[in-house]
């Protein structure tokens, strides 16, 4: 798992703290925009100065908005080789193990640090078929239509007050257009760092599958730890469609003084899947609540996700399921677990609206409190408009099973040894998902959290 | 009991007079009282019965080691109603509340437990049948402040061509080690109904509970029917079978009193729906 290396660097460019016209203007020449996007950007901007902050969920009060940098950019221009990104720069992505993960089990690797993505490359096998993955800056330049077709179409800049955010402010993220019938059958990964302090990252990431397709994406994020709280608050839009499948895995592991404030939605179409496997492991607060649109029949959808919350972290995490069409399939499992007073909630919805026939759908919500000063809350919704349906949800909350671990202690293991198979056993419905490199860093990760949380 | 200051100042105090009794809810919350505080003093044991759900708040203090059965029921000719229980359980207390019947009209109901004395224990069955047009919300808390508590709410729901929406909230605080708390919500959907809602909360802030919930919406199970369509049971009376096993599925763990209260009104609930 990443963990945090503090190297500073002067950037080419930074604008001043804090968000107005101006900054937006700033950002949209930079990157040399059409008029229609400085035009979009200016417009969410306004949406964000109209829309209160969230009155629900976590604790947002800390967070300062004329406080953060909201455009930063590192590097004059993106590099195709590792070679030719600044040594400081791969010194941190090497650190990572990005590079090395690159060549042995992905197709293709996007770095992104600060406002700006310093690295993209795929293998030539996929660009060969057609793949595209680009950063979405440079998708705007090169392939304008294809672009404007599906942009903000699945999160407007007026659904929630971060998604306008970060629609006036966007910089970097991912572009990926898998073309019809090819499958992608390593993954493709994204590796987002704020490196510096009082930052915001908002990149902007867009995923299209045409018919009969497939993609797995994976991203990963981290920060060094500072004072001063930074700012993530990436969006992303997923296209599923019609038999094609996307998943996308998320590993958070941002740092103790993050925001993480994201907003997540896919659209399946007939027969399509989507899957989203959500880990958050870092990050003050975290508010991300990803939402699947079945929107045309037999679409399916799954949302894995663990949440893991220690001192001062309130994890704020669920998932959303909206059936729209009949036959429609979905599941979610959510896993939490609390630690030396940390918070979990699961905010979850699933809606069938009529006419949606034959729609099936399961939740299950499971949290693991470890310690008495930890809390847990679930709040779940579920919304019902027709009658041929069967929706189901279950959660739970309970403490390590002290006779499993007694089991466990008595043939020779230490307690922390024991508690941590325990948990990786909790977790084993999210780790399962994963691909088996990420999945054996998952469980040590969860060894090294076991640490100092006996008793 | 002292009546006359009960109904003056809207304060019931249920002694050791009435012990073993069946009380009438109606001559508590009478003369259009908007709320009525009832107290059951230590180590009473009481039954309370209403043949309609009253249209008052209604709170309940439960002091310790007393006793009571509450078995409520709906009439289908019941107008619009709002009504609210507010049950106080100190230590070693026992509730068990049954509330059932047909809603036909609009009826809002919010039940709040308050289980604050370690060891006390609440559960409240709640079987409804919400008839075509009717609209009914249902609210359900259990508060656990202390040690050792426990609290089961079980919400079983025929919805017809209406509007059911249930909230339950669980909600155990840092003191209440050892809490177990149960919330079920289960609704069978009879037809193109218009919409169900449930949103089941949980909020825990201690790690040595057990606390489940869950909720579920569906229609009839089609194998279940043709299973005994298949034994010779026409389809009305398969699905009438079927439903009545839905509602008593509810009362899992209830003593016999509930049980033969609910299951003598089962049967009039499912005819009231006029199933085809």
């Amino acid at each position: 798992m990443p963990t945090a290396h503090k190297q500073s660097r002067q950037p080419i460019f930074k604008t001043d703290k804090g968000l107005n016209r101006s900054i937006v203007i700033q950002i949209s020449e930079q990157k040399n925009e059409p008029g229609w996007m400085t035009d979009f950007r200016l417009q969410a901007l306004a949406l964000f100065e109209q829309k209160p902050m969230p009155s629900w969920g976590a604790d947002l009060s800390d967070l300062d908005p004329n406080d953060i940098h909201y455009y930063l950019k590192p590097v004059a221009q993106q590099q195709t080789s590792w070679d030719a990104v600044p040594e400081d720069i791969k010194n941190t992505f090497d650190k990572l193990g990005i590079a090395k993960a690159e060549q042995k089990f992905l197709a293709g690797v996007g770095a992104q640090y600060e406002s700006e993505v310093v690295y993209q490359q795929l293998k030539k096998k996929w660009v060969d078929q057609g793949v595209l993955f680009l950063d979405t800056s440079t998708a705007l330049q090169q392939y304008p239509a294809l672009f404007k077709n599906y942009f903000a179409t699945v999160i407007p800049a007026h659904d929630n007050k971060f998604a306008a955010l970060n629609s006036a402010v966007w910089s970097g993220g991912s572009f990926v257009y898998v073309p019809s019938g090819v499958h992608i059958d390593m993954p493709l990964q994204a590796y987002f760092r704020i490196n510096s302090a009082s930052m915001g990252q908002f990149e902007r990431t867009l995923i299209i599958a045409e018919p009969a397709s497939s993609v797995h994406y994976v991203e990963g994020c981290s920060a060094p730890v500072y004072r001063a709280h930074s700012l993530h608050s990436a969006v992303v839009e997923v296209v599923a469609l019609p038999e094609s499948t996307i998943r996308y895995t998320t590993i958070q592991n941002w740092a103790p003084n993050v925001y993480n404030l994201v907003t997540k939605r896919a659209v399946a179409h007939r027969h399509a899947t989507v899957e989203w496997i959500d880990g958050n492991f870092g990050s003050k607060v975290t508010m991300k609540y990803p939402c699947i649109i079945l929107k045309e029949e037999h679409a399916k959808g799954q949302i894995i996700s663990i949440a893991v919350a220690k001192k001062d972290q309130h994890q704020d995490a669920g998932g959303k399921i909206i059936h729209l069409a009949p036959h429609t399939t979905s599941n979610i499992v959510s896993k939490s677990i609390s630690k030396q007073g940390g918070i979990t909630s699961y905010r979850g919805l699933i809606k069938i609206i009529k006419g949606a026939i034959g729609a099936k759908s399961r939740v299950q919500c499971d949290a693991l409190l470890l310690d008495p000063i930890s809390s847990t809350n679930t709040y779940p919704t579920l919304d019902v408009r027709e009658q041929d349906v069967e929706v189901g949800h279950e959660a739970s909350v309970s403490s390590i099973d002290e006779e499993q671990l007694l089991y466990l202690c008595s043939r020779g293991l230490s307690v922390q040894r024991a508690r941590a198979m325990l948990v990786n056993g909790f977790i084993d419905a999210f780790v399962r998902e994963l691909p088996m490199e990420y999945a054996v860093e998952i469980n040590r990760l969860i060894a090294m959290e076991m640490e100092g949380s006996i008793g | 009991m002292q009546e006359n200051t009960v109904i003056a100042q809207t304060v019931a105090y249920i002694d050791q007079t009435y012990s073993g009794t069946t009380l009438c809810l109606a001559d508590y919350a009478r003369h259009g009282q908007a709320a009525v505080t009832i107290i059951i003093e230590r180590g009473v044991q009481v039954v309370f019965t209403a043949c309609s759900i009253p249209a008052a708040a209604i709170t309940f203090k439960c002091q310790p080691y007393s006793r009571v059965l509450f078995l409520v029921e709906s009439s289908a000719q019941q107008p619009d109603v709002q009504a609210q229980f507010e049950w106080y359980l100190e230590e070693k207390s026992t509730v068990e509340c049954v509330i059932m019947g047909t809603i036909t009209g609009e009826i809002v109901m919010n039940i709040d437990f308050h289980v604050q004395g370690i060891g006390a224990r609440v559960s409240c069955r709640a079987l409804i049948a919400v008839a075509d047009g009717a609209r009914a919300t249902l609210k359900t808390r259990q508060l656990h402040t202390a040690e050792h508590t426990t609290s089961t709410v079980r919400v079983h729901t025929l919805v017809g061509t209406s509007q059911f929406d249930y909230r339950g909230t669980i909600d155990i605080d840092q003191t209440s080690i050892h809490a177990k708390a149960i919330q079920v919500n289960k609704n069978i959907l009879l037809s193109a109904m218009r919409k169900v809602v449930a949103i089941p909360t949980l909020q825990v802030r201690t790690n040595i509970v057990n606390c489940v919930h869950g909720a579920a919406v569906g229609s009839v199970a089609a194998e279940q029917l043709v299973y005994l369509q298949a034994r010779g049971i026409d389809a009305r009376r398969a699905q009438m079978l079927l439903l009545h096993g839905f509602l008593m599925d509810a009362l899992a763990g209830a003593c016999q009193a509930s049980v033969c209260f609910a299951n003598q009104k089962i049967e009039t609930m499912v005819d009231e729906l006029r199933l085809q």
